[in-house]
């Protein structure tokens, strides 16, 4: 029976071409859009369960509200959290300390390599499912100063040689580290990624012996991993992480927090949990019910097309429904058939999506942002197979019910007496819904793109032109300068702790008074007496540092915010006013600079502090006139060469710089990407379903036009209804489009506003291309001879 | 076989009722050859549907194998319509997507009999028609009286105890009338009852009762 269904559905496409490639490369473009969607499910699926005991591994979360009303959660707790739930309760097996993974420049000998490296205690082997290729897990962190590195990082430092008992060194810690095991190369993924482990109890080593038994403030230090004993209820854990966390509000006055509470998740439902502060490597669920959402609209459109085609070419199946039914045939059973028939071509569109995304997968964009490291097997297949069957289902459902309906005796006695087109209004809203959802799509593009090239031209009002900016590997940066200097050409160099429009890395609460309970909070940079010349900063009060090291210490710029913010109504005032920053040691203003965009547009005019302080210098400044880019660049290396002979030179030209991080390229793609293909699928729908359309009225042409009707006129008869869709299309989904730009735009600080201009656009574009599609079918009805459609009826 | 008592039926258009069938009654045998007459909109097809439970009298009872066919659950009245009933159309009514022997097939796999004896039985038919040569085209490569050949096979393929047509010769040149006609009768001596609507009084002609239809009644 099955085979019968299959065969006809396959003749049935092939006479209906049009309706078959409609459907086919509509689904298959949406199609593959989820099946990057279903990939990136199943890896989120993937994530931690490797580990010997997921259902008993829990990560502690803490849960803070500060005293502004805002609430973060962090995947990381206090360090004596540990101790405190192994010590007191008996339920608790063995807790571990894991902290961040962050970059650190690893030295062996002349070799440096930048890695990714976490500090943990040996428990981490008892809890995690990772194994060791060399070294014994029992001891290989307990010591201080030991170090485990993964198969790939041994073998980039010691490329066939055997690594343990080697001694590396750290950019930013003192003493050497000892290699003391190996991980075996890990296929499963976690959402722990480092390239090397190094043991907890050299943290108190190089912090001067802190004690962090003691550090209760220090939340976001490390993460608390707990192991539970077996049939131990997870209830008393929540119990005992309530009981700790108001032990601690009566122990301490925590600065700036108003709540502060534990929460616990299970390791194997970390990936696909919430979004966590250092949360480390997973994708949440917010992000893929996001991913999913979007998709599955786009699926639906393509399935509209589907089902609005199905129903306006019903007219042609009713015949053959007719015989079927009084060849003995059932509804349930024809109703089978026109679901298979559905299937048949969502499985066909699925054959096209699958080869369109092997041509995806081998993108590096794809590789590097959707689909790290995922990977096709025969159960993702077999998953998609389903996934195109219920596709098939659902676009295919609703037109086999309505075809397998229809009552044999009418439509085998007179065709042209059955009333077809009860669902008419139901096709007009599929395609009303189709365009309006491209509509929305486009509007946000345009949207976009405009504030894109908005950031793009909008001056930060400090100089880009000219300048580069070289991060400095050391201190030695002043050694450097000096060599710079003798280059003709280079006009002038600052130094810097950063530099502008990117983010700032300090941040503190300044205050007018010492005694003051809040500060404001200020970006600090750190730079040197050249810096702001260099930046073509305006002074409105004040001046700058004076080269002289000593008192410039100890003073300090602000910008007019910061002013404004800590109470002084006009920048003079403030010129020679003490304030205190961070610490109890005050520092004088010497002058204040007018406003400029330290930070890019996203972020709203903070307060600004400029110390002087040429010790923290990690960028050199420096400013280049009338060389030719290529030569400047060799003439600086060379210099370079000479006080950092072993390391690469990282340089940037600073509008280059500033232009890569404004633009958002691949966001853009990606928008651009949906947009397109929303517009395709609603256009292939509305062109088929005029198709469909224009044909059923033939006849009525046929017999206009032999009474006398223009070309014209019958173009507008055939083609109105459908441009009254896109106009009614327009006017829904506008209103909608305006509000979701409007909301996307509320992530920038300085934003454009979404104009009339950008609405006229979109709307014009939906409509030139939809009435385009609309009249190259109408026109082919109206030009057609009457006679010959008079005569073949 | 089949009995008909007091069936009406009608359609309400606006206020009038017009009807199509009045209080008709109508008793056919096992093997009786019944030729349908009657002039346009005399009520010959819906009669026809009526008795092949396509379609539904407004009023009156129908018996069919001593059941009451409106009584009955739309799955038993469908299991009683897959044994004993077959429909032959005036306008062959072939499905175009399908194959000859496809087409023949079809009724079968819709009373789910396995695919084997699927296999025997259209080749019995085709054998007994004369159409091995043809089981491999489509509707459209053939003539409409071998068209209407594979229609009445189809009909035929489930060995129903009662052949319905509704005027088979009427797309159908003189010569291709008479060779279906021939076959009908020789049809209804193996057994087969058999009730055509025609125009035709020389097709009516091999029948073995005639009743003429006026205005949805039966003249006698």
């Amino acid at each position: 029976m099955f085979k019968n269904y299959f065969i006809t559905a396959i003749r049935s496409l092939q006479k209906n071409k049009l309706f078959a490639i409609v459907n086919i490369l509509g689904l298959s473009l949406s199609m593959c859009v989820c099946l990057v969607a279903l990939l990136q499910i199943k890896d989120a699926f993937t994530y931690d369960s490797f580990h010997p005991f997921p259902k008993r591994s829990y990560r502690i979360i803490t849960d803070i509200t500060g005293e502004n009303g805002i609430r973060d959660r962090w995947a990381t707790s206090p360090p004596p959290l540990a101790d405190r739930l192994s010590s007191l309760y008996p339920f608790v097996e063995k807790t571990v300390h894991v902290a961040p993974a962050m970059d650190e420049e690893l030295q062996f000998e002349q070799k440096k390599i930048q890695l990714k490296i976490s500090y943990t205690e040996p428990a981490f082997f008892d809890i995690f499912g990772f194994d060791l290729a060399v070294g014994n897990k029992r001891d290989a962190l307990a010591q201080p100063n030991s170090i485990v590195l993964t198969s790939k990082a041994a073998e980039l430092f010691f490329p066939g040689e055997n690594p343990l008992g080697k001694n590396l060194s750290f950019k930013n810690a003192s003493g050497n580290y000892v290699v003391t095991g190996i991980l075996k190369d890990n296929q499963e993924k976690s959402h722990l990624i480092t390239d090397a482990y190094v043991s907890f109890s050299s943290l108190e080593i190089n912090n001067h012996n802190e004690n962090l038994a003691d550090e209760w403030k220090k939340y976001s230090y490390s993460s608390t991993y707990v192991l539970l004993k077996e049939d131990a209820p997870v209830a008393s854990l929540e119990k005992a992480l309530s009981t700790i966390s108001m032990q601690n509000a009566a122990l301490f006055q925590l600065k700036n927090i108003s709540r502060l509470t534990y929460d616990y998740q299970r390791l194997d439902r970390i990936s696909l949990g919430e979004d966590l502060m250092l949360g480390g490597n997973y994708k949440s669920a917010n992000s893929l019910w996001i991913i999913s959402g979007i998709t599955f609209l786009i699926l639906l459109m393509a399935c509209f097309n589907y089902t609005n085609l199905s129903l306006a070419r019903s007219l042609s199946r009713a015949r053959e429904v007719g015989v079927r039914k009084a060849m003995g045939g059932s509804k349930r059973q024809l109703f089978y058939q026109f679901v298979t028939e559905s299937v048949t071509v969502s499985l066909f569109a699925l054959i096209f999506a699958c080869w369109l995304l092997f041509v995806l997968m081998k993108l590096p964009i794809m590789q590097e942002r959707l689909l790290n490291g995922v990977t096709l097997d025969l159960l993702t297949v077999c998953w998609f197979v389903v996934f195109a069957a219920l596709t098939g289902i659902l676009a295919g459902a609703l037109p086999a019910a309505v075809l397998s309906s229809f009552k044999p005796v009418q439509v085998l006695k007179n065709l042209s007496s059955v009333r077809m087109f009860k669902g008419l209004a139901l096709r007009k809203t599929l395609v009303v819904l189709q365009f309006g959802v491209s509509l929305i799509f486009i509007v946000f593009l345009v949207t976009v793109n405009k504030q894109i090239s908005f950031t793009m031209s909008y001056a930060y009002g400090f100089k880009e032109k000219d300048i580069i900016n070289i991060q400095l590997p050391d201190s030695k940066g002043h050694l450097l300068k000096h060599e710079l200097e003798k280059i003709p050409g280079v006009e002038r160099i600052s130094s810097s702790s950063d530099v502008f429009g990117f983010h700032s890395s300090d941040y503190a609460p300044m205050k007018k008074n010492p005694d003051d309970k809040n500060g404001i909070g200020t970006d600090r940079y750190f730079i040197d007496e050249s810096f702001i010349p260099n930046m073509n900063l305006t002074f409105v009060a004040g001046t700058n540092f004076s080269s002289d090291d000593q008192p410039a210490l100890k003073n300090i710029v602000l910008n007019e915010t910061a002013v404004k913010n800590l109470g002084y109504d006009q920048p003079g005032q403030v010129i020679g006013q003490s304030v205190w920053l961070n610490d109890s040691t005050p520092v004088k203003v010497v002058g204040v600079v007018k406003d400029f965009h330290y930070h890019n547009l996203k972020h709203v005019m903070g307060n600004l502090a400029l110390c002087y302080d040429t010790a923290r210098n990690n960028f050199l400044n420096v400013e280049a006139h009338g060389l030719d880019k290529g030569s400047a660049i060799s003439s600086l290396q060379t210099a370079w060469k000479k006080i950092y002979p072993a390391k690469p030179f990282t340089y940037s030209w600073y509008d280059e710089q500033l232009a890569i991080n404004r633009n958002k390229k691949e966001d853009v793609a990606m928008i651009s990407f949906l947009a397109v293909m929303a517009v395709t699928i609603a256009c292939l729908g509305l062109l088929a379903m005029v198709t469909y359309t224009a044909e059923i009225r033939q006849k009525e042409v046929s017999i206009r036009k032999v009474l006398g009707a223009q070309v014209m006129t019958i173009i507008m008869l055939l083609s109105k209804n459908f441009i009254w869709l896109l106009i009614l299309a327009s006017a829904i989904s506008l209103p909608i489009g305006y509000i979701v730009s409007t909301l996307f735009l509320q992530e920038f600080a300085y934003r454009i506003t979404v104009g009339w201009q950008v609405l006229l656009t979109s709307v014009f574009f939906i409509l030139t291309i939809g009435i385009f599609t609309i009249i190259s079918q109408t026109i082919k009805i109206a030009v057609k001879n009457p006679v010959k459609n008079l005569r073949t009826e | 076989m089949l009995n008909l008592q007091h069936v009406s039926k009608w359609y309400n258009s606006g206020s009038n009722r017009t009807f199509i069938l009045k209080d008709l009654n109508l008793e056919v045998k096992e093997g009786e050859f019944v030729s349908i007459m009657g002039p346009s909109g005399s009520g010959k097809s819906t009669l026809l549907n009526i008795i092949g439970m396509l379609d539904e009298p407004s009023e009156g009872d129908y018996l069919f194998m001593g059941q009451a066919v409106q009584k009955l659950k739309e799955k038993h009245r469908s299991a009683l319509y897959k044994q004993y009933i077959g429909f032959v159309f005036q306008a062959y009514h072939l499905i175009d997507e399908l194959t000859v022997y496809e087409n023949i097939e079809t009724p079968l796999i819709y009373q789910d009999i396995k695919s084997s004896e699927r296999k025997a039985m259209v080749a019995d038919i085709l054998d007994r028609f004369q159409i091995v040569g043809k089981k491999d085209l489509f509707p459209s490569q053939l003539s409409g009286g071998q068209q209407q050949l594979v229609g009445i096979a189809r009909a035929l393929i489930a060995k129903p105890k009662l052949l319905l047509a509704d005027e088979p010769t009427g797309n159908l040149n003189s010569k291709q009338g008479e060779e279906i006609m021939a076959l009908f009768k020789e049809l209804n001596n193996e057994g087969v009852a058999i009730i055509q609507v025609t125009h035709s009084e020389k097709n009516a002609g091999y029948g073995s009762r005639i009743i003429n239809l006026l205005d949805g009644r039966i003249e006698n």
